[in-house]
């Protein structure tokens, strides 16, 4: 275990090294950001003395081993359109984006097991059939579309929900989060939901599947031998041998979700960090782009890690080596 | 024998049908027998000849699109093809349970044996947590498994596959059924564990009593392990006796060929007799004894079906040439 963590952690390393070459790289190429950050009038001895003052005078790699050096240290550079910390500006947006990936999930999860498991165990009635097309749907309507619909029918036609921003935040364990006040569930509801709906219908397909499958084995028939119900054979037997691919969906979904709730943020007017990332690739700020990127990655990698240690409480014959 | 007296299974005119998108197949047509305690019956046939079939039908346990569409299964005195899924599964596991194939599947890999085996307990008995436990402890000393306490925390990728079906026999004799139906129990084990899962399966039903459905391909093992032995062709019975009758003076020509084809010591360095042909495909059989196409004993009347015949005292047989026609 220790020599897994170990190597793990060693890899992470490696993982965000390269994230942060490329990034950088990327960044460096795609333009000047100090023509965007100076007005047109601006004269050529200003822009002079600006680029030297963001260290942008330098060769690459001057310019990224400058960064790694910092970087080692913690400090992952100052936007240089806000002036403050990069890391902290995107911390700040954290809350929001997190509560929104994980209400989808959990949206997502609690409606789409027990659905998946339904249409799996009785394929031939008229709601798993249902189920099955309402999935393939899910999988196939855009985000952007859903989210605009979903705005135009309980906003603007039934009035119900509001539709843009995070309304009243709770402050919980120093982050302030929406779901802890009424105002700030309804504003979560339309956003969560948009995000949900491809997540649901995915998690269905891959419960079903998976199902179908293990219903077919042995140790099934077996189970029933015994003399269990139908229901304790599905519901405890076949539902724990399905988790695993269930779980590494989950895993993998969620640092999507995180990673690219810019769309559905952006209709909503969400003030999540996909947001803020937007803006400041269109304004080249190269190190809110940099540090957003390592923390994705971070949590991405976090996340797997996560799963394989699931994984080993839910299957016995996986060990971490 | 007091199979006359109170049998504890009695088959008649069991037809298990399968109604597929290519026609019906008719996996199990007209099967019928008599089992009394403590003994223990031989299936015998090839792959797909309805053995397997016939032992899940008594169960209650085939899955759409089968269905049993004709027969009785008196069990005990109660017909169960009449009884309700409700009721069926209480007796499943605790009255007549089953041993299966293969070990390696029949167990699910993520629980632990020790909830394998009282969750078959809790579901037939009022029992606490500490007794299931102790219980099932018993039962793992009760098929020879090795300090049994801790083995109950394992899962069953840590036992071999002679022990996971020692595993499978603990669980079927969890409750004390009165009959057991083990489909090729030993067919997935290497030879020198079968004969040991096979004399403590032989031991524990003589110990309590217990009747036993062997099913299996293998003739050989029949001779040494059942009281009676029903041979199975493409659905049907076609043979049923003692042992020792079926063994010594088989008459139907399939049931001559499988012993036929059995390795013998004295030829050795000789090919291997065999029955030409193949079993026909169950869907559209032609009206007639199955085994025609590769008889060659066969006649004009055979194209007729032949129905079971006693020939013999307690031998019976469904084949025309027998019957002296």
């Amino acid at each position: 275990m220790l020599g897994y963590l170990i190597r793990r952690i060693l890899q992470s390393i490696v993982v965000l090294l390269c994230v942060s070459v490329v990034v950088f790289a990327i960044m460096y190429l795609s333009g000047d950001p100090v023509e965007m950050l100076l007005p047109p009038e601006a004269t050529q001895k200003q822009v002079e003395e600006l680029r030297i003052h963001l260290g942008l005078d330098k060769p690459f790699h001057v310019q990224y081993l400058t960064f790694l050096h910092k970087a080692l240290q913690g400090d992952l550079g100052k936007s240089f359109i806000f002036n403050q910390p990069a890391i902290s500006l995107i911390v700040e947006r954290i809350p929001a984006t997190m509560e929104l990936a994980v209400c989808a999930i959990f949206l997502a999860v609690v409606i789409g097991l027990p659905a998946g498991m339904y249409a799996a165990v009785r394929p031939n009635s008229w709601l798993a059939k249902s189920i099955m097309s309402g999935s393939l749907l899910g999988i196939s309507l855009p985000v952007f579309w859903l989210g605009i619909i979903l705005v135009l029918i309980f906003s603007v036609i039934l009035g119900w929900l509001p539709s843009s921003g995070r309304g009243e935040t709770g402050l919980f364990l120093g982050m302030r989060l929406g779901f802890l006040t009424i105002d700030g569930l309804k504003h979560l509801i339309l956003p969560a939901l948009t995000i949900a709906v491809f997540q649901l219908a995915l998690i269905v397909r891959l419960v079903r599947a998976g199902m179908q499958e293990v219903l077919l084995q042995d140790f099934v028939k077996f189970l029933k031998a015994k003399g269990l119900s139908e229901n304790r054979v599905v519901y405890v037997h076949a539902l724990k041998n399905i988790l695993i691919p269930v779980v590494t969906i989950i895993g993998l979904q969620l640092g999507n979700i995180i990673a690219f709730a810019v769309v559905t943020e952006s209709i909503f007017a969400w003030p999540g960090m996909g947001k803020l990332v937007i803006d400041s690739i269109h304004a080249l700020d190269r190190p809110v782009v940099l540090s957003y990127l390592l923390i994705i990655s971070l949590m991405f990698v976090f996340l797997n890690f996560l799963v394989d240690v699931v994984y080993t409480f839910l299957d016995p014959r996986i060990r971490l080596k | 024998m007091n199979t006359q007296a109170s049998p504890v299974l009695k088959v008649e005119g069991l037809r298990t049908h399968f109604f597929t998108r290519k026609g019906v197949v008719k996996a199990v047509d007209d099967v019928g027998f008599t089992l009394g305690p403590g003994q223990i019956m031989g299936l015998v046939g090839e792959s797909g000849a309805g053995k397997s079939i016939t032992g899940f039908s008594i169960l209650g346990l085939i899955d759409p699109p089968g269905r049993i569409v004709a027969g009785k299964i008196i069990f005990q005195g109660e017909d169960l093809i009449a009884k309700p899924a409700s009721e069926l599964e209480k007796i499943r596991g605790n009255r007549i349970s089953m041993v299966f194939q293969d070990p390696q599947t029949s167990l699910d890999p993520v629980f632990k044996i020790g909830y394998q085996i009282t969750e078959a307990l809790f579901v037939h008995h009022d029992l606490s947590r500490a007794q299931a436990r102790d219980r099932a402890e018993q039962l793992l000393r009760l098929v020879g498994i090795p300090s049994p306490a801790q083995r109950l925390r394992d899962y069953p990728h840590q036992f071999s596959g002679g022990m996971r079906q020692r595993v499978g026999i603990a669980i079927a004799m969890a409750s004390d059924p009165a009959l057991i139906i083990a489909d090729e129990p030993t067919t997935a084990l290497d030879v020198t564990i079968q004969a040991q899962v096979l004399t403590l399966m032989r031991r524990l039903v003589q110990q309590k009593g217990t009747a036993m459905i062997l099913i299996t391909h293998d003739i050989a093992l029949v001779g040494q392990f059942c009281d009676r032995i029903g041979v199975m062709y493409a659905g049907r019975l076609v043979e049923k006796g003692a042992k020792e009758e079926v063994i010594t003076r088989p008459l139907h020509p399939y049931t001559q060929g499988l012993i036929a084809s059995i390795p013998g010591r004295q030829e050795r360095r000789r090919r291997l007799r065999q029955i030409p042909g193949m079993m026909p495909n169950l869907i559209g059989l032609p009206e007639g004894c199955p085994f025609l196409p590769r008889c060659d004993q066969a006649g004009e009347d055979c194209r007729q079906r032949p129905a079971l015949a006693e020939v013999a005292p307690g031998h019976q047989v469904a084949c025309f040439r027998r019957q002296g026609r």
